[in-house]
């Protein structure tokens, strides 16, 4: 897309520039490149939030060692989908179902906040796409 | 040990009764009856409400409900249920929350669920998905995916034959060490 005069002129101030699409009223922004590729800020803090939705830091800390653990633990087959508890950077455990595991975390009293159990096999990277039937679609 | 029994499905449209409200359940669909609980409850709760879903080995997840449904079926608010991460479904960012899922045996060869009984409980790796309704028409029916019973081994047959679908557990394997 190549700007107009108009909207050069609108560019010249500090950003972010809003535009909107008079049909449809969608909002848009514009913001120079240099903020918005990648390793710029705001690319940076826009990867951030899409891959770390809402989710409390500890147990985005507890899945982060869980995951980096899981080679290790996926390479002992005797573990295939066993799980294994992650309290921040520390494991809890490993056992056959994530129940036990739970049950001791909680045994243990650490904070809902601050834990994280997963299966031992292997994980798409976040946000995971998803296909599911829309429950109503076919007649 | 067998959890859904010969478990019936239609080729025909038929009706499901879920409390007051009649959910029509088309034809080819297998509905199975299931409750939602925190994965902390340490055993089954008898108070828990059941409800009908499909099972869908279609889905490559755990299982998909939506807000409205989870609360007025299952009986959970879902901000309850903590907070996991994010998936992409058709294009809309969603919400994973953590939960167990817990299966309802059916009387074999029956609809029904067997009372005497509790229900299996089926732990979820990346908890449930919660899918908001577009607020077009009748609200979309759970679904519980594929995942869900391979990360729990069981063994689904589906018996084209008969109109069955027989779920059983597989023998529990030895500690490791």
């Amino acid at each position: 897309m190549i700007l107009t005069d108009e909207q050069r002129k609108e560019m010249a101030g500090p950003p972010p520039i809003r535009a909107i699409d008079p049909k449809t009223k969608q909002e848009y922004i514009l913001v120079p490149i240099d903020l918005y590729e990648p390793g710029g800020p705001l690319a940076e803090r826009s990867a951030a939030k899409e891959l770390l939705p809402e989710v409390p830091p500890g147990i985005q800390r507890s899945k982060e060692a869980f995951l980096r653990d899981l080679p290790e633990l996926m390479a002992n087959p005797n573990l295939d989908r066993w799980w294994a508890g992650y309290h921040l950077d520390q494991r809890v455990g490993i056992a056959r179902t994530k129940t036990e595991l739970v049950l001791e975390i909680e045994r243990r009293g650490i904070p809902p906040e601050d834990w994280y159990v997963g299966i031992i096999r292997e994980h798409e990277p976040e946000p995971e796409e998803i296909e599911s039937l829309d429950g109503r679609q076919f007649d | 040990v067998k959890i859904l029994d010969r478990l019936p499905y239609s080729n025909k449209h038929s009706t499901l009764f879920v409390r007051e409200e009649i959910i029509p359940a088309k034809p080819y669909q297998i509905i199975i009856w299931v409750s939602v609980a925190p994965a902390s409850h340490r055993e089954w709760n008898p108070n828990t409400p059941a409800f009908p879903a499909i099972l869908d080995i279609g889905t490559n997840h755990n299982f998909v409900i939506s807000p409205n449904l989870l609360v007025r079926w299952g009986g959970i608010q879902p901000d309850f249920l903590r907070r996991l991460g994010a998936t992409r479904l058709e294009d809309q960012r969603l919400i994973t929350r953590e939960a167990d899922i817990w299966l309802h045996s059916n009387l074999k060869g029956r609809l029904q669920i067997r009372r005497d009984r509790s229900p299996c409980r089926l732990n979820l790796d990346e908890g449930i998905i919660i899918r908001p309704d577009d607020g077009i028409g009748r609200p979309r029916l759970p679904v519980l995916g594929l995942r869900a019973l391979t990360d729990n081994e069981l063994v689904t047959t589906i018996d084209g034959a008969r109109l069955e679908v027989t779920i059983q557990t597989v023998r529990r394997k030895w500690w490791p060490w």
